[in-house]
């Protein structure tokens, strides 16, 4: 009987921990300046997912409940269009992520997503994220303030191009009225 | 070439058709065994509701730096110290009164006492048939004195789930969070973020509802205790913590906790005044209880009808007794998380899209 083996499985239990899944969590922007420990902690909330190719991982409209972090694949994020063809948004590869916004509010996704091939994505669940943020205060306010920020910038690009779109804007009209002139 | 294919194909189909069929075939042995294996069934169950309470201190313990394993056993030793600091000290007195009280039930004073005054009550009430209510009184008796008796034979039973239940709340508690990933990691891609909005929520439901009780019945043994010593009424530590104990039930367990301490200060007594303000205590710690907290342990918990908790009370009772009246709450509760769930499910993800 080898004492030390049920030791190991009554006490710490079979080793859950993957190499991957950490790197896909430090190289990750949300979870920046998270300590080696925290990380580990939130690895624990992980579920893996596979997806095949040409399988849909999210509907538009559809309640969002978790984010999703891409450990290996391509995930296309893409709006379906009323009469047919889906628009493209985006292609996503290893170590990118989407869904963000449901790890801290209830609501419908804004776009759809595909497994352009096979695809493994780590996913952490709203209700599990903030359990974890009212227990681990300081590791949950550095990600919230990453995601602040992650979000601010997307709003300041967002606010660019609609400035840009009105100046072309102008310029179109300038031109035209030229034109018609 | 074809053929091989077409062999690949049957056999993925057969482990597909197992995959999912497996389990289903092990409910329902399982369902069969139920009866032969009830006791086992209860301590898996109990088990499960008494892993909710060790969940805030260990993750308190996560939080400061402790793995979670040397958290769970941390928390687990602690709790047996106290349990056992407790038993050290309070068993001794505790199996005095319950073996005294046993002892005066069999002596047969107090069953003079209630006979003399069942005689006075039917002689003042010229229409009750001579002997009916002293036969009552015998009947009571002999009811009463077979539970006790019972209850120190079942005490080998108890001392089996005050043993294994701990045990098995030990590795629900440790393995939790892996419990929950491997459940909703065997539930395909199309289902798995509802699958995990059942789970969650009846754990939580479960959690919430589970700590709010203990929290109940210590506060209501507290008082209990503290009320009956101040009227000097015997084994007030018994009464009390059969009182709080009794109190986990809902509607019948208030009553049942009242009874004995009532009837002992009757029966010590015999008369009217001391016995109504025993039965008074009761009345405000249930008023209190009820006020103030039940809405706190209920609100958060179970979102459940009144009127159904009360036939889902009845139900268990009838299905399984008292372990039934206190299992059938978090039970129905957990049934009705996954019908709203599911329904809401049905109508908000459009799963057809994604299956294949």
């Amino acid at each position: 009987m080898d004492l030390k083996k049920i030791g190991k499985e009554l006490f710490s239990g079979p080793d859950s921990e993957s190499e991957k899944q950490l790197e896909v969590l430090k190289n990750c922007p949300l979870f920046e300046g998270l300590p080696g420990k925290e990380l580990k902690n939130l690895q624990e909330l992980l579920h893996e997912r596979n997806f095949d190719h040409d399988e849909i991982i999210v509907n538009q409209g559809e309640p969002a409940s978790a984010m999703f972090l891409i450990e290996s694949g391509e995930v296309l994020i893409y709006k379906p269009q009323p009469d047919g063809e889906p628009r493209e948004i985006t292609r996503l590869k290893a170590g990118d992520f989407f869904g963000e916004l449901a790890i801290c509010e209830e609501h419908r996704r804004s776009a759809s997503s595909v497994a352009l091939i096979p695809t493994k994505v780590l996913v952490l669940f709203r209700q599990e994220f903030l359990s974890y943020a009212r227990q681990n205060k300081e590791a949950g306010f550095t990600i919230l303030v990453n995601l602040a920020a992650m979000v601010g910038t997307r709003l300041k690009n967002i606010n660019d191009r609609f400035f840009e779109l009105i100046e072309e804007n102008k310029k179109l009209r300038n031109q035209l009225e030229k034109n018609e002139e | 070439m074809n053929q091989a294919k077409a062999l690949t194909l049957s056999s993925r189909q057969l482990i597909t058709v197992l995959y999912y069929a497996l389990p289903l075939v092990f409910l329902a042995l399982a369902l069969y065994f139920i009866p032969v294996l009830y006791h086992l069934v209860l301590m898996f169950l109990f088990s499960y509701l008494i892993s909710h309470l060790f969940v805030p201190p260990i993750n308190f313990l996560v939080c400061q730096n402790f793995s979670r394993n040397s958290a769970t056993l941390t928390v687990f030793l602690f709790i047996l110290l106290i349990a056992t600091a407790l038993v050290w000290a309070y068993a001794p007195a505790t199996w005095n009164q319950v073996v005294e009280l046993q002892e005066q039930l069999a002596d047969g004073d107090l069953m003079e006492l209630s006979r003399n005054y069942a005689a006075r009550t039917e002689n003042l009430i010229p229409f009750l048939p001579q002997g009916s209510l002293t036969a009552r009184i015998d009947e009571l008796y002999s009811w009463l004195f077979g539970q006790m008796t019972g209850m120190l034979a079942n005490v080998y039973i108890v001392i089996q789930y005050l043993i294994i239940v701990p045990f098995i709340a030990f590795f629900l508690v440790r393995d939790r969070e892996r419990l929950r990933r491997s459940a909703v990691q065997k539930i395909p891609n199309a289902f798995f973020e509802m699958f995990f909005n059942i789970y969650y929520k009846i754990d939580q439901q479960v959690g919430e509802y589970m700590r709010g009780l203990i929290i109940e019945a210590l506060i209501v043994a507290v008082l209990s205790i503290i009320g009956l010593v101040a009227l000097g009424v015997p084994y007030a530590i018994v009464i009390g913590l059969f009182a709080g104990l009794a109190n986990i039930v809902p509607y019948f367990g208030p009553i049942a906790g009242a009874i004995p301490a009532v009837a002992i200060k009757f029966l010590e007594t015999g008369e009217i005044y001391p016995t109504a303000l025993v039965a008074l205590v009761f009345l405000i710690i249930q008023v209190l209880d009820n006020l103030w907290l039940k809405p706190f342990v209920f609100s958060r918990g179970m979102k459940m009808h009144p009127l159904l908790v009360f036939l889902v009370v009845v139900g268990g009772g009838q299905l399984a007794g008292i372990p039934g009246m206190i299992l059938g709450i978090p039970l129905a509760a957990s049934f009705l998380v996954i019908f709203r769930e599911f329904y809401w499910g049905v109508r908000n993800y459009s799963f057809v899209e994604t299956l294949h």
